[in-house]
């Protein structure tokens, strides 16, 4: 014990030149701050972070930083509230949530005439209260879809293919759960005409958003724009038969095509084992739906095809083509308190330069958004196809901010079957009008001119 | 430290069924304790293809190097001999802090050596449960002017979250025998150097109970770190679990060999130090 | 048998206030040497607590962002159903259910260990260690273990299951899963509580035990009439920590279920309430101050329950 004692006392010695850390001021001038919540794209941020060193001989090093998603808005609070924050990855959901206070519109530069104009739009939003043009304030750098992946080899054994209607999808879907009512000797199969990773719950969000682009954006299009009208406008409620239908049809999928014991299944796990295929005696399961940020981790050995869940009996829109619900991932912005802006800005403008995106696009799997750069991957290609899809962006990215939505873990009730559809819808509407006061407020900033 | 365990012979065996039974429910027990973590322990020796081609399947075997080419990655990744020193300074430094604070109020406390002492008590237990929030905390960092500044580990690893252990110290503290405190007092010892010299020393089987528990604490903690301070060098060890925890995938195989490459400083220190620990606790720490 | 006839010291000093104080001591200079941990509860707990119930008169929604003095509004407004799945009604139910259970199962588990570990055999101290490893390993590191213990399609539950000809979702399905939750939570924690009873177990004088084991009592009355009743005040103390643990813990349960399946406890829900970008912080504030309420009532319940058995037993 005495030992132990004198060990205690010499490290406490050894500790205490330790407060000579004491002496450090506030965000330094010769560092850039950049915060991310893609852990997965370090390898890209840190070639980028060398180049930009290399160019700013004044800046002494980037702090570059990631976050996962659970802890990001700890740590967002955390910097925005101290300032030591430069650049940072947000999303559109985030920004109609209110971040877009602290980002400083983004100067023009000559990568940007390569992007293409609807990522712009993407990136701008008006501020009634100031008036005047639309400003880009962030820059998306990539876009995934809600689609719905499937094995080719096993849909080629049922003799189906892509479905193109509601009805169409019930029944591949019911063709499934009734070819998988056999059990093999000895070995009870979990079987399921549709994965996804239901424990982690956000990944249902993906299914509704796809009902919600079908069944809003053919029988009510104008619900999103006309979201500012709530007061005057009777048909933007969210307890409306086509809501209802929304939640109704969620549920249907949730309960009769998805086994319930896919309910314990964590998101990461859902690509893998779609990818197993059916080479395994394990299981097998057609489909998963997932929020495409799974592109880069599909490795399945067979074809795996997507197609855009329809949700109504004619997905075709005024267009002629189909909707397919799309979400803008991550984003680059400079914190408009910044001490370095100028350096923000060329930092975006180095991660968007053609090789070091080019190298971006091919590993993350996403859209490119520039017009220099290409995509080569046929699956991601077949998914962003313009002349088959309209993209929708989806339902929580398109809210008004503080404006209350419905929760994964609803929509995950929903699927188990455990609360109603109009449970949900009224739920819903309930909490619009009860916050009616709180999300006016804040409603100015948005995409279009009201 | 022995004195409990007065060695007497036993007057009965117990009966061989109470052996037999009480051997099952240890080695029952022992199993359940051990198979989670040989499973981490399988995922962590897998390369990324075989996790995915067959997650509960048994690793494959390899050459040494490749075997554990997810630690080698984890150890590099997260930069743990080079954060070494520092993340033992920091959790070690709060620790001890965390024993000298604990052992100073709890004196005084257990030997009710001022009025209202039972109050105090109360309201330490009570302030267990007031409410905080993350926003009020960084405000109040801020404020404090500590924003980036290591000393802010110490303040939350080394004075926070210390009720149970006050708790459990003045247990302690109040079986120690009175004689000597009177003794030393009237011999004129002063009160902090009558603490420092003999309570901490006679406390010391609970203080390293203590000591483990919050450096276990502190070194598994990854977001406080992150969330009060900036710079690279001033991050601990558990930090660079976020490397392996992507926005929407993971990469299992790299996050078992990061998790147990984080463990494992700690469950060397643990094998070192349990016999203080256990026996420590076990030595009189709670005595009833 | 000095040990059997003291009682705590803690739970003495919350029975009496006002004791002699020592007149050797000037209560001054003992009063200073409680000052840095009660500094400490002031700038951690109390300055915090006093910000948190400012934000709760507002509709405080992140840093920079306007805000509003609202009143009491908020007070009233959290109790409105806020999300079809889950409530705060329902989730003061789950920590209810999750926290007796928990308390219940682990304290004859980590007591029956105790004694079993506390018979003398070789190897003793490497089970004892061995039990209580969890307790070092972390919260990140338990949930990680348990999620690939309970994956529903190829974990070894799963595979297990399976041999039987039957599966189940596992962590996703409604009703075991707290089951399971529960479990993780008692196989995390029931080391620590284990430890603390091997002290009070050792403290039990032999000659207390020869002398009952001599009146001719069996190995069962013996734990009952004896051995329990010396327990009391370990008792007591593994309970307190237990039930105001339990109450409080969110981290592994958002780990595990991420509060899916009918696992959402009152710690837990306000929790992911105050991460989420999109709340009124103000709310999540009021939760908050509504939680450490409740928190103080049951363990002061409990404090005031267990000093009335304590008497009774005196009596």
């Amino acid at each position: 014990m005495k030992r132990f004692a004198k060990i205690l006392c010499a490290l406490l010695a050894a500790i205490l030149p330790l407060g000579a850390f004491a002496a450090c001021g506030g965000a330094a001038s010769d560092v850039l701050y950049v915060l991310s919540f893609k852990p997965e794209y370090d390898e890209i941020f840190e070639e980028v972070n060398q180049i930009f060193l290399d160019e700013h001989p004044e800046m002494s090093s980037v702090d570059y930083r990631t976050v996962d998603t659970n802890n990001y808005n700890s740590v967002f609070t955390s910097r925005i509230q101290s300032g030591y924050l430069d650049v940072f990855t947000s999303e559109v959901t985030y920004m109609m949530q209110g971040s877009n206070n602290y980002m400083e519109p983004l100067e023009h530069r000559d990568y940007m005439d390569d992007v293409k104009d609807e990522y712009l739009t993407l990136g701008s939003f008006y501020d009634p209260s100031e008036g005047g043009e639309a400003e880009l304030l962030t820059m998306p750098i990539e876009r995934v879809a809600n689609v719905v992946y499937y094995n080719k080899d096993i849909f080629e054994e049922y003799g189906l293919s892509e479905p193109t209607t509601w009805e169409e999808f019930c029944s591949v879907c019911q063709t499934f759960s009734d070819a998988t009512k056999y059990p093999v000797a000895g070995k009870s199969r979990i079987e399921s005409p549709i994965i996804f990773g239901a424990r982690s719950e956000w990944p249902a969000m993906a299914i509704l958003n796809s009902v919600v682009a079908d069944v809003i954006g053919i029988n009510q299009p104008d619900f999103f724009d006309e979201i500012v009208n709530y007061d005057t406008n009777t048909n933007i409620r969210f307890n409306n038969a086509n809501w209802v239908e929304v939640f109704e049809k969620t549920q249907q999928i949730g309960t009769d095509y998805v086994d319930s014991d896919i309910y314990g299944l964590d998101y990461s796990f859902a690509a893998t084992y779609f990818s197993i295929g059916n080479t395994t005696n394990n299981s097998w399961y057609p489909m998963m739906i997932d929020g495409t940020w799974v592109n880069s981790q599909i490795t399945a050995e067979f074809e795996v095809g997507a197609f855009a869940l329809p949700a109504v009996s004619d997905p075709t829109n005024a267009e002629g083509k189909k909707n397919l619900s799309v979400k803008t991932g991550a984003t680059l912005s400079v914190f408009n308190r910044s001490n370095k802006k100028d350096a923000a800005q060329d930092y975006i403008e180095i991660f968007f330069r053609d090789e070091i995106y080019q190298k971006f696009v091919d590993f993350a799997k996403t859209p490119s958004v520039k017009e220099t750069v290409e995509q080569t991957d046929t699956l991601v290609n077949s998914i962003f196809d313009e002349n088959k899809y309209t993209f929708v962006e989806a339902y929580d990215s398109r809210m008004p901010r503080y404006f209350p939505l419905v929760s994964a873990s609803e929509v995950v009730a929903l699927m188990k079957g455990q609360i109603t559809a109009q449970t949900v819808a009224d739920t819903l509407q309930n909490q619009v009008e009860l916050n009616k006061v709180d999300w006016q407020e804040y409603t100015q900033l948005s995409h279009t001119k009201s | 430290m022995k004195e409990g365990a007065v060695k007497v012979k036993k007057l009965r065996k117990e009966p061989v069924w109470v052996t037999i039974l009480c051997t099952a429910a240890l080695i029952l027990m022992a199993l359940v304790m051990v198979f989670p973590l040989l499973l981490v322990l399988n995922v962590s020796l897998k390369t990324q293809t075989e996790f995915n081609q067959n997650p509960s399947g048994i690793f494959d075997w390899k050459p040494i190097g490749e075997l554990f080419s997810n630690y080698s990655y984890a150890f590099e990744r997260m930069n743990i001999f080079g954060r070494l020193l520092y993340t033992v300074a920091m959790t070690v430094g709060s620790a001890l802090i965390s024993c000298v604070v604990v052992t100073l109020v709890a004196y005084p406390l257990a030997r009710n050596h001022f009025k209202g002492s039972g109050k105090v008590f109360g309201f330490i237990l009570i302030s267990m449960f007031l409410p905080g929030s993350l926003v009020a905390n960084i405000f109040l960092v801020q404020n404090l002017g500590l924003y980036n500044n290591p000393v802010v580990l110490i303040i939350f690893w080394g004075f926070g979250g210390l009720t149970v252990y006050i708790f459990m110290t003045m247990q302690f503290i109040s079986e120690l025998p009175k004689d000597l405190d009177e003794a030393a007092f009237i011999d004129g010892c002063g009160y902090f150097r009558y603490i420092f010299q003999f309570v901490i020393r006679l406390s010391l089987p609970i203080l390293s109970t203590v000591f483990i528990l919050k450096l276990v604490g502190a070194w598994n903690d990854f977001l406080t770190p992150y969330i009060y301070l900036i710079e690279d060098r001033f991050m601990t060890i558990s930090t660079g679990l976020f490397a392996f925890r992507g926005q929407f995938s993971s990469n299992w195989p790299g996050l078992a060999a990061a998790t147990f490459s984080v463990a494992l400083p700690v469950i060397i220190l643990y094998v070192f130090l349990q016999r203080y620990i256990i026996e420590g606790m076990a030595a009189g720490a709670l005595k009833g | 048998m000095r040990t059997i006839k003291q009682e705590s010291g803690g739970m003495r000093t919350m029975r009496k206030s006002r004791l002699k104080t020592t007149p050797l001591v000037n209560p001054y200079v003992a009063i200073a040497a409680t000052l840095p941990a009660l500094l400490s509860i002031f700038v951690l707990a109390m300055l915090p607590a006093v910000i948190n119930l400012a934000i709760s008169f507002t509709d405080y929604h992140g840093v920079g962002q306007p805000f509003e003095f609202v009143g009491f509004e908020n007070f009233v407004r959290v109790f409105q159903v806020q999300n079809a799945a889950v409530g705060v009604w329902d989730s003061l139910l789950n920590t209810l259910v999750f926290s007796v259970c928990v308390v219940l199962i682990q304290q004859p588990l980590s007591l029956g260990m105790a004694l079993i570990v506390n018979r003398k055999f070789k190897g003793r101290s490497f089970f004892r260690a061995l039990y209580f490893m969890p307790t070092i390993l972390g919260v990140s590191v338990v949930g990680f273990t348990w999620q690939l213990m309970f994956d529903p399609v190829s974990g070894p539950i799963a595979t297990l299951l399976s041999r039987f000809g039957t599966s189940s979702a596992l962590l996703g399905e409604e009703g075991l899963s707290m089951a399971l939750v529960i479990i993780v939570a008692i196989w995390a924690n029931f080391g620590y509580a284990m430890v603390i009873y091997i002290a009070g177990l050792s403290n039990i004088s032999e000659d207390v035990r020869e002398a009952a084991q001599l009146d001719g009592a069996g190995s069962f009355k013996l734990f009952w009439y004896v051995t329990l009743p010396l327990l009391k005040s370990t008792l007591a103390i593994n309970f307190w920590i237990s039930i105001s643990g339990t109450l409080s813990m969110y981290d592994i349960i958002y780990v595990l279920t991420n509060g899916a399946a009918g696992t959402t406890t009152l710690a837990l829900y306000i929790f992911k309430l105050a991460t989420n970008s999109s709340s009124n912080q103000g709310q999540a504030a009021v939760l908050y101050i509504y939680f450490s309420v409740f928190v103080t009532a049951v363990m002061l319940i409990f404090n005031f329950l267990f000093r009335r058995k304590e008497k009774e037993v005196k009596a």
